[in-house]
């Protein structure tokens, strides 16, 4: 089943991918809705995999990077069809497939055997904390997908209005998890250790990525700031969150260290 | 003069400024791993003034912020307060202790150097590791002439039957860190530093060979095992460990007992004890961190006005 659970909605992604590459060229609207209903039997596959996996091992899949990643990408394919709005559906698809597509390479890279808990991750607050934060990222990873189309040229004002609503809207939602994993993630910790903050590597990032998103909500409310200004600090803060989520696993040593 | 500083004091840039300054100086203390950053003045000082950008902000913008944003702000000025508090009155450290020893009051630094003492003694009644299973001893046996292989799940002191072949395989001490002493194959440690597990075969009944198989050296002493085996030893996770505890007031008597472990403190006279960790190589070792924070109250408090504003705000927009 470990392979399946990976390359199953992969197969799904990298046909909404191609469908929408065929759309695209073709011009035809049975393509786009096709590379739409690709993305969400994706999805639905990768729901079934999970619950299975919960099944399997007792306990919710949450307890190390393979299996938060398998949530985060999870999470991200979800966001076009909660976001609102045949656009944002449309417009979302081949980057947020595509996104989707290359979260799944990255967790096919890592050891998916389900292990028993240790006793640091033995709380109900895994599963609130760890699928919080997956939200965020998968939120706001779905808000940087939606800043790419910001560099194309010839984009017409309305189009480029509503892109620029659809990465508002997700980093806004996205932020609002984060902060609900983070605050979590701190009660847990003092639950655990007796201290809800140790600057470990992790926390430290967690808070670096979290000012990060707070200014750029800042310049989109208190500035104006829209398309390609708003674009490239929304990707800035896109790669400060994925250092956060991967390279502080890799290149730091913390109290984290167990999930990875 | 003090209106343009108070405007200055007021702005998004500076808040700004200042958020890309701080964030800037947390990656660099985290990518250098020093924690200690983070306490020094001039990390404070640049963190005091951020709140005071914010509250005059907050104070200057009032009428015009709405209100989720005005409760967002007030939220993290309230949880830096209650940061502060921790910083200034918070205490914790380590009690390490064993059973059957006298109580302990001493709270320890990371360095095993006292801190201070706590208003009452914690006596260790009785300390126990829960496992998650047995340990896996995974023998994978081949005999290349045949071109065969078999996999044997295995245990110290048991008899296996190798499937299809005459051969017997009689498994016998495990050792965690093999190292041969004065007296023979000894264990240097309890941890599993060089697991080695002793084996025999038999054919027919008749003994043909027998030695350690190593689990981090693979190949090493098999010139006499009529078949090539590798050893993978996974030893059985930790599930739990568990401390039973009494807790003595002054005049030595006991007042309470309780069990603790990891994500169930146990909490006495506005102190808490946590199950941080133990020893081991010796299990009847178990060290607790004890810990007294009254900046707590503030920063959970903070922390639900934060979620209750962004909440209020996100709706609002949606609205």
């Amino acid at each position: 089943m470990n392979g399946l659970e990976v390359n199953v909605p992969f197969a799904f992604f990298l046909a909404s991918l191609a469908g929408w590459g065929v759309a695209h060229v073709s011009l035809r609207e049975s393509w786009r809705r096709a590379a739409l209903a690709l993305l969400a039997a994706g999805w639905a596959s990768q729901t079934v995999f999970l619950v299975l996996r919960w099944i399997s091992a007792g306990r919710a899949p949450m307890a190390n990077q393979y299996e938060s990643l398998l949530v985060m990408c999870w999470a991200a394919t979800a966001l076009p069809f909660l976001l609102g709005g045949a656009f944002a559906r449309e417009r979302l698809t081949p980057w947020v497939a595509g996104l989707a597509a290359l979260l799944l390479a990255a967790a096919s890279l890592l050891d998916p055997t389900v292990r028993p808990l240790m006793p640091a991750l033995r709380s109900n607050w895994l599963f609130y904390h760890v699928l919080a934060a997956m939200l965020g990222y998968g939120a706001l990873s779905v808000g940087a997908a939606a800043a790419l189309p910001a560099f194309r040229r010839g984009i017409d004002a309305d189009r480029a209005a509503a892109l620029d609503g659809l990465q508002y809207r997700a980093v806004s939602f996205g932020f609002l998890l984060l902060t609900a994993g983070i605050l979590m993630g701190s009660v847990w910790a003092h639950e655990a250790w007796g201290s809800y903050w140790q600057w470990d590597p992790k926390e430290t990032w967690s808070l670096i990525t979290w000012l990060w998103y707070a200014a750029v909500l800042h310049l989109w409310r208190g500035r104006g700031w829209r398309g390609r200004r708003f674009a490239i600090v929304n990707l800035a803060g896109f790669a400060v969150m994925m250092f956060t989520y991967f390279g502080v696993n890799y290149l730091m040593k913390g109290l984290h260290a167990y999930a990875d | 003069m003090i209106r343009k500083f108070g405007v200055a004091l007021a702005s998004l840039e500076l808040f700004l400024g200042l958020s890309f300054l701080i964030a800037s100086y947390l990656a660099v203390g985290a990518l250098a791993g020093a924690k200690q950053a983070y306490s020094h003045p001039a990390f404070l000082s640049l963190s005091a003034f951020w709140v005071l950008n914010l509250a005059a902000c907050t104070i200057r913008k009032r009428a015009r912020l709405p209100g989720p944003v005005l409760v967002v702000h007030l939220a993290v000025m309230v949880i830096v307060a209650g940061g502060a508090v921790t910083w200034k009155a918070g205490k914790r450290g380590k009690l390490i202790l064993e059973s059957g020893t006298d109580p302990v009051r001493t709270v320890l630094d990371d360095e095993g150097v006292p801190k201070f003492d706590l208003p009452f003694a914690v006596r260790l009644d009785h300390f126990r590791v829960e496992l998650d299973g047995e340990d896996l001893h995974r023998l994978t046996l081949s005999d290349p002439k045949e071109g065969k292989e078999w996999t044997l799940d295995v245990k110290p002191g048991g008899v296996h039957e190798v499937p299809g072949t005459p051969w017997t395989l009689v498994v016998g001490r495990f050792v965690p860190d093999l190292v041969v002493g004065d007296r023979g194959v000894e264990t240097r440690s309890k941890e599993p530093r060089n697991p080695a597990l002793q084996v025999a075969f038999l054919e027919d009944g008749k003994p043909r060979g027998g030695s350690w198989l190593f689990a981090f050296h693979p190949g090493m002493h098999q010139e006499d095992l009529p078949l090539e085996a590798v050893y993978e030893y996974r030893p059985a996770p930790v599930k739990q460990y568990v401390s039973r505890v009494a807790i003595l007031d002054g005049t030595g008597s006991g007042r309470r007992t309780g069990e603790l472990w990891v994500n169930r403190p146990l909490r006495h006279a506005g102190w808490t004890l946590y199950q941080s960790g133990y020893d081991p190589e010796d299990e009847k070792i178990s060290i607790l961190e004890a810990a007294r924070d009254p900046g707590v109250p503030l920063v959970y408090g903070g922390f639900a006005l934060l979620m209750a504003g962004l909440t209020a705000g996100f709706l609002r927009r949606r609205a």
